[in-house]
């Protein structure tokens, strides 16, 4: 199945939707977009500790709510968020490619030759010109076993190590609290 | 069974009260796993299992089915996605309507979570119980509103 463009209108969502979660004291461990293959959709993935510490209902009302309240951006409907936690499988996966990808060398074909250039990912990844020649890295990424594909320039944020359980519970309790302010 | 597939030999929900009835019992077998350390996953794959069911129910009751499709008939129910089958019984959720956070949980289930052997946060299976079958859940709410009354 063929992976759709990301727009920059969405990737530009994204990040206003990981700032506006800053903003509300939640301080997600992954913000990125993906392409969901078993809903035929693209998914703005969030990684978070809340999700395996009060349980995803008690988040996503919270998500819920912020986007009524317009907290959150309105052009990402909760209902294209999806919410992991860092235990979760698809999380694992996706979080061991993004802290690989700084560091993560890719072998890209030069348009117009025969052969293979090395880039380092983390680079620009819009086209960009050596001479003549054009470089494009490879923007997706599939992971193995899971119906997700990751849109290399749709990461927004990746936290090097999960929270610990303190700070779970202030993060919990600053959100929380910020939302039903805005709320009462 | 000689030259039957697998599938055949089991008797699959063929009407709306037997898509409800596994439902049912898909929740009471979510609900005793849902604070088992080890078997926590297993009330996630359930719940979310169940909802499946009972849009299928709604699917059956709004279509006017006396029987559940056979796949060439209709392939797209044949489908896991809990937002895709949402759809095809016409079930609209915005996010202002009261019931949007429980949906909102109950769409991110994935049916490939069934293949991990990891054990899952019971806080997790827990929310997503709650989400399916609480008071203000999925089930409850597709049965009083999308059902008829029994």
């Amino acid at each position: 199945m063929a992976v759709p463009e990301l727009s920059a209108e969405a990737v530009a969502a994204g990040r206003e939707y990981y700032e506006a979660l800053r903003t509300l004291g939640m301080h997600p461990e992954g913000v990125f977009w993906a392409y969901d293959e078993a809903a035929d959709e693209q998914a703005l993935i969030l990684l978070t500790s809340l999700y395996d510490m009060v349980g995803p209902y008690e988040v996503s009302k919270l998500l819920i709510k912020a986007y009524n309240l317009s907290a959150t951006p309105q052009d990402v409907s909760p209902f294209i968020v999806q919410v992991h936690g860092p235990t979760q499988d698809v999380a694992i996966a996706a979080a061991d490619f993004c802290r690989n990808l700084k560091g993560l060398t890719l072998q890209t074909r030069i348009e117009g030759e025969a052969g293979w250039a090395e880039i380092k990912l983390g680079e620009p990844v819009k086209p960009w010109v050596d001479g003549e020649r054009y470089l494009r890295p490879d923007p997706h990424f599939h992971i193995e076993g899971t119906a997700l594909t990751l849109y290399v320039e749709g990461f927004i944020h990746i936290a090097d190590k999960p929270l610990r359980v303190d700070q779970r519970k202030r993060e919990w309790a600053r959100f929380s609290s910020r939302v039903n302010a805005l709320a009462a | 069974m000689i030259g039957g597939t697998i599938a055949s030999q089991f008797a699959s929900p063929d009407s709306v009260a037997e898509w409800i009835a596994l439902a049912r019992m898909l929740e009471r077998r979510a609900r005793l796993l849902a604070d088992d350390r080890a078997l926590a996953s297993g009330a996630w794959n359930d719940a979310g299992f169940a909802v499946e069911c009972a849009i299928k129910a709604v699917i059956m009751y709004r279509e006017r089915l006396n029987r559940w499709p056979e796949k060439a008939e209709h392939p797209e129910y044949y489908d896991h996605n809990l937002k895709r089958l949402a759809a095809l019984a016409g079930i609209a959720i915005t996010p202002s309507h009261p019931i949007a956070a429980a949906f909102k949980v109950v769409f991110d289930w994935n049916r490939s979570q069934t293949y991990s052997y990891k054990a899952m946060p019971r806080a997790v299976a827990r929310g997503m119980v709650e989400a399916a079958f609480g008071e203000e859940g999925v089930v409850p709410w597709l049965c009083l509103n999308c059902l008829p009354k029994p």
